[in-house]
């Protein structure tokens, strides 16, 4: 080996000898010392703005109620201190239903109000607030004098005394905001997101965004270039003549001097990720080991290049035919990237189905845009109909949920980061009408789910309850509110069906109903409570507390016969006994994903969970304590995105984005498929495509190894799904870039071993 | 040490191939034939386009033969073990540019298979004798031709080879400097080490060389030492006489041959020039032209260069001739 080691140890020792080595290390430092200023400071949440509402006008509603009724509220005390104009002002805001320009005019001088109110140093009155639980925070701030206040927490307690008596109409928000800074002065407005947040997002999108630009693609084509020559020196007559004649393989001296080679990249790629770690652990508190990880990976992605550019100098011994080569190739490997992802854009990913309902004997399912179709039996095709969804990544469709009664569907599109989210319209397509869509009336504010009822009509569970669906469905025409569209019912189509008092509940929410009783089982933020339906009423039911280390993480629940699975944003199944919600069974059937969806079988026996990295998973309940989550030996395997129970009990699966396959659940045994024909697109996909994309090298997907390096996960929001769930998560493939490259280098290699093996020099 | 000659080759072919589709055939050895015996210092002489570096390739494992055998102290050209014994200096040898004489030796020694203690310990003794000593922490960026051809040489006997290939060590050198490596190789020669020389510079080779062979297309011409090769090319001995007499009279004693010059000096005084085939050659003349009343003033034996020998053989004329 010493012969070997040598020669590598050679390189090092050419690589620091190297002039553009030191350039290089001093342009990182550069880069480095810049960055290293770089923080963030935490400032508590205090002034009022736009986005903190999800219903201002209720707020202003609720507060004038109070104040006209005259008895001790927060409401009295909060609109006797506001001057009269500006009382006057809410109460134009609160009744007038302005439109576009004149709406935010109004918000904004009625929050101009609220925040005047904020420096006030005595606008607690006990007994104004003895009805409201003001939770910790605010009361460790009363417990002080007020005297001993900053200014900065006066005006967060008058905020939470604003703010809490009307929780149900704000948006979940962190007690504090993010702002950035620069060497401590503040460079970017106050961020309303947690500390939490701001780290996942620095760790999981900024981080690597930086590595994969600095390192990808700027370090590794300096390298591609410095290192071009070694390989074409040593064929060198001068020289090569001299180490041919050395006891030494020749294979293995050519594999040392590339291994050399790859000691100019090793080089500045450790300098620069250990900078990185050590900024961001220092400066943002992120002491993710994972980073270093990097080190490797850009390494191999260095490797990749640089074996098209040693053969190149094995054969043609050019340092600029090299270069030359393995930029074509950089080329090659990027259209073959692209051609793929914009082939799987057009011609699965939007057409993906994400949902499969069962309306009477049809079978409607909804793709990945929210557009619903119907299997058409006689010409084996989806057909589109009732919804044309364009939701696209934030938005999202609430059912279908198919109203028996009725013979029709209902849906409500809703955007997750809207303003008005709780403010959509409910649409209705019969069957009898050929499932087209008919606007019904206004969701009611804080619908977060549309379920079924026992009698086979809607419910829509909202922050403060169940509202269900019992008068006449009409519609007026829309509210324009400067480019949005505001719908309005006229009647009220919607009765509060409880529970009393009503919920308070708090983002990221989900529920599910269990038929045919019709109890609801509602999970809202650490919380999982259930709602029992007595007569065509809901009571408060049991309610568990779910510990939870990201009280921001969505959740997902199914509720079948005796049981109720959860499943949460960190991966993790949880069986509960419906009855006493007693915990029977927490497991995590993947550490490299979570659940997206989780359906339970109408007997309520079997459960099922579809993960985003595209795997199915069964729960056999029948197993009592035996039971658990088994991944399902069904076809399509980690390409699943949909499945659903029928009412005869089959299961319903959808994979390879528009194909839905009929399985007996206890056997697996495979009933039938509903497949259309292939379209020219799809038969490009999949069959020109993603063969080539499977045997070239992937070195531009190596992003994604480094996103599950640092994740450790193959699924993630990326910090944008809001708490959603069900929202589509970037699925990264961390070794699919690695097997092929690996195989693409060990190939090229070989090839450029055996030619100088073989060659006479 | 083995008792097998340091170098054997026995009808060699090499036939290099050009080209993929309709590849060109080019034979660089046809058959060539030689033995060096161990201790011994061979020079290689040709012209351009021989096969000389293709020979020492083929004997270094850096090419590939085609057909017959070449062995290297018993075992087959190019197996790794025999190139543990193999010294090679290069012609135009490229040191790679961010060494100095220490780290370039420090890595062709762990090349040969050296420890690093043994580099250090043979390092100094053999910059000194190459005269690179005070050079020896330069980088070679600095060096002249004449240094990287010593610090090849240094390189080339790092590791005590049994054998060593040279290729043009003089080249780039000043007189001194080739005299010093005539020093060394003579040192190297005395320590037993076989020497295969191959240079263009036919005296040196004439000077240090004890057998040379004369390759020319492929083909080894001639093979023997100096003198051999010099009788057996020219076939006789080449003398000059300054004779006083008649011109007739040394017509006449030398009775009709025609392989002679004749020059004249002055009047009745010429130098007479020719070749014979041996000693008693020699005598027969001086007694003839002495028989004809001739006197003999000066008699010079010449002795046949390499160089003349080597332009004769490959059929070009030198002005000497």
């Amino acid at each position: 080996m010493r012969p070997y080691l040598a020669i590598i140890k050679d390189s090092f020792h050419e690589a620091f000898a190297s002039r553009v080595l030191w350039i290089l290390l001093i342009l990182i430092t550069l880069g480095l010392c810049a960055l290293a200023p770089l923080g963030f400071r935490s400032e508590q949440l205090t002034e009022f703005r736009q986005g903190d509402f999800l219903n201002a006008r209720a707020v202003a509603r609720e507060m004038l109620r109070q104040y006209e009724a005259g008895l001790s509220s927060p409401g009295l005390r909060i609109c006797g201190q506001l001057p009269e104009s500006a009382r006057k002002m809410m109460a134009e805001f609160a009744n007038e239903e302005a439109e576009g320009r004149s709406y935010f005019e109004q918000l904004r001088q009625v929050l101009d109000a609220w925040n005047e109110l904020l420096k006030q140093p005595d606008l607690y009155r006990q007994q104004d607030w003895a009805d409201v639980l003001l939770g910790n925070e605010a009361r460790e701030l009363l417990e002080r004098d007020a005297a001993q206040l900053s200014s900065e927490e006066l005006a967060r307690l008058n905020r939470l005394l604003i703010q809490i008596p009307y929780e149900e109409h704000f948006r979940p928000q962190p007690p504090t905001q993010m702002v950035i800074t620069y060497a401590g002065a503040g460079i970017s407005p106050p961020i309303r997101i947690s500390q939490r947040r701001l780290t996942q997002i620095i760790e999981q999108i900024v981080i690597p965004g930086l590595i994969s630009f600095v390192v990808g693609v700027i370090a590794v084509l300096a390298a591609i270039v410095v290192t071009s020559p070694i390989i074409p020196q040593m064929f060198d007559p001068g020289s090569l003549s001299l180490l041919l004649s050395k006891p030494i393989s020749r294979s293995l001296m050519f594999l040392s001097k590339f291994l050399g080679g790859c000691a100019f990249i090793l080089i500045n790629v450790t300098y620069l990720i250990a900078g990185l770690w050590i900024i961001a652990g220092l400066r943002f508190g992120i002491w993710n080991h994972r980073l270093l990880l990097c080190i490797p990976i850009f390494l191999f992605l260095f490797v990749i290049y640089y074996s098209v550019s040693a053969v190149s100098g094995v054969i043609w011994r050019n340092a600029i035919v090299c270069v030359v080569l393995t930029v074509l190739f950089w080329f090659v490997c990027w259209i073959v990237g692209v051609a793929k992802g914009v082939f799987e854009q057009l011609a699965v990913e939007s057409q993906r189905i994400v949902r499969l309902v069962q309306a009477g004997e049809t079978l409607i399912a909804v793709d990945e845009q929210g557009t619903t179709k119907r299997w058409n039996t006689q010409e084996r095709e989806w057909e589109q109909v009732f919804v044309q969804g364009e939701q696209g990544p934030m938005g999202r469709l609430l059912g279908p949920v198919y109203d028996t009664s009725g013979n029709m569907l209902l849906a409500a599109p809703v955007g997750n980061h809207g303003l008005f989210r709780s403010s959509s319209t409910l649409l209705q397509g019969k069957e009898s009408d050929g499932w087209r869509s008919v606007e019904g009336p206004a969701l009611p504010e804080g619908t977060f789910e549309l379920l079924p009822d026992p009698h086979g009509r809607l419910l829509a569970v909202t922050t403060s309850g169940i509202e269900e669906l019992s008068g006449e469905m009409e519609s007026k025409p829309a509210l324009q509110v400067f480019f949005m569209e505001i719908p309005q019912s006229l009647g009220k189509p919607f009765r509060f069906a409880g529970p009393e008092p009503k919920l308070k509940l708090a983002a990221p929410t989900a529920a599910s109903v269990r038929l045919p009783t019709g109890d609801v089982a509602i999970y809202s933020r650490g919380k999982l409570l259930v709602l029992n339906r007595r007569e065509n009423d809901y009571v408060p039911g049991e309610t568990v507390e779910v510990p939870a280390e990201d009280p921001e993480q969505g959740a997902a629940i199914a509720w079948g016969g005796d049981t109720i699975v959860l499943a949460l944003g960190d991966g993790r199944l949880l069986t509960y006994d419906a009855s006493t919600l007693q915990l029977i069974n927490e497991s995590r059937p993947d550490e490299r994903s979570e659940p997206r969806w989780v359906v339970a079988s109408q007997d309520g026996r079997w459960f099922a969970t579809v993960l985003h990295n595209a795997t199915l998973y069964l729960l056999d309940t029948a197993q009592g304590a035996n039971a658990s989550w088994q991944e399902a030996e069904v076809r399509g395997q980690g390409d699943i995105s949909a499945v659903a129970f029928s009412a005869d009990g089959t299961m319903l699966v959808a994979d390879r984005a528009q194909r839905v396959s009929q399985y007996q659940p206890e056997s697996l045994a495979f009933i039938s498929s509903m497949a259309p024909p292939l379209t020219g697109l799809e038969i490009a996909y999949y069959y020109f495509l993603i063969p080539l994309h499977a045997v070239f090298p992937k070195p531009s997907e190596l992003d994604e190894t480094v996103q599950y390096v640092l994740k450790g996960k193959e699924t993630t929001d990326l910090g944008m799904s809001g708490g959603d769930l069900q929202a589509k998560r970037a699925h990264w493939h961390p070794w699919r870039p690695i097997r092929s490259s690996l195989i693409f280098v060990l190939i090229v290699l070989t090839a450029a071993c055996v030619y100088i093996q073989r060659q006479d020099f | 040490m083995s008792h097998a000659p340091a170098i054997e080759v026995h009808e060699l072919h090499k036939t290099y191939r050009d080209g993929l589709i309709f590849p060109r055939r080019f034979h660089a050895l046809k058959g060539v034939s030689l033995q060096v015996a161990q201790g011994e210092i061979f020079g290689l002489l040709g012209p351009n386009g021989a096969g000389k570096t293709t020979l020492v390739k083929v004997l270094l494992g850096v090419v590939r033969k085609t057909q017959g055998t070449a062995m290297l102290l018993g075992r087959p050209a190019g197996d790794r073990l025999g190139r543990r014994s193999i010294g090679y200096l290069p012609e135009n040898l490229r040191v790679p540019r961010h060494l100095t004489a220490n780290s370039a030796l420090d890595l062709y020694g762990q090349l040969s298979g050296l420890s690093s203690g043994e580099i250090r310990r043979r390092r100094q003794e053999l910059l000194e004798s190459v005269d690179l000593a005070s050079r020896a922490k330069d980088s070679v960026k600095k060096y002249s031709k004449g240094m990287l051809q010593r610090l090849g040489l240094a390189i080339a006997l790092l590791h005590r080879p049994q054998v060593v290939f040279m290729d043009e060590p003089t080249d780039g050198l000043d007189p001194g400097g080739r005299a010093h490596v005539r020093q060394v190789l003579q040192r190297l020669k005395a320590e037993g080490t076989t020497i295969f020389l191959n240079s263009h510079l036919l005296q040196e080779v004439e000077m240090v060389c004890d057998r040379v062979a004369i390759l020319d297309k492929g083909i080894v011409r001639r093979i023997g030492t100096v003198d051999e090769l010099a009788v057996n090319q020219l076939e006789g001995l080449k003398i000059r006489l300054q004779l006083i007499g008649r011109e007739a009279d040394v017509r006449a004693a030398l009775d009709g041959r025609a392989d002679y010059q004749m020059k004249t000096l002055g009047v009745e005084a010429y130098e007479l020039t020719l070749r014979l085939t041996d000693q008693a050659g020699v005598d027969a003349c001086v007694d003839s032209l002495r028989s004809h009343g001739l006197s003999i003033v000066g008699l010079e034996r010449h002795r046949i260069s390499l160089e003349e020998v080597f332009l004769e053989l490959l059929g070009l004329k030198t002005d000497k001739s």
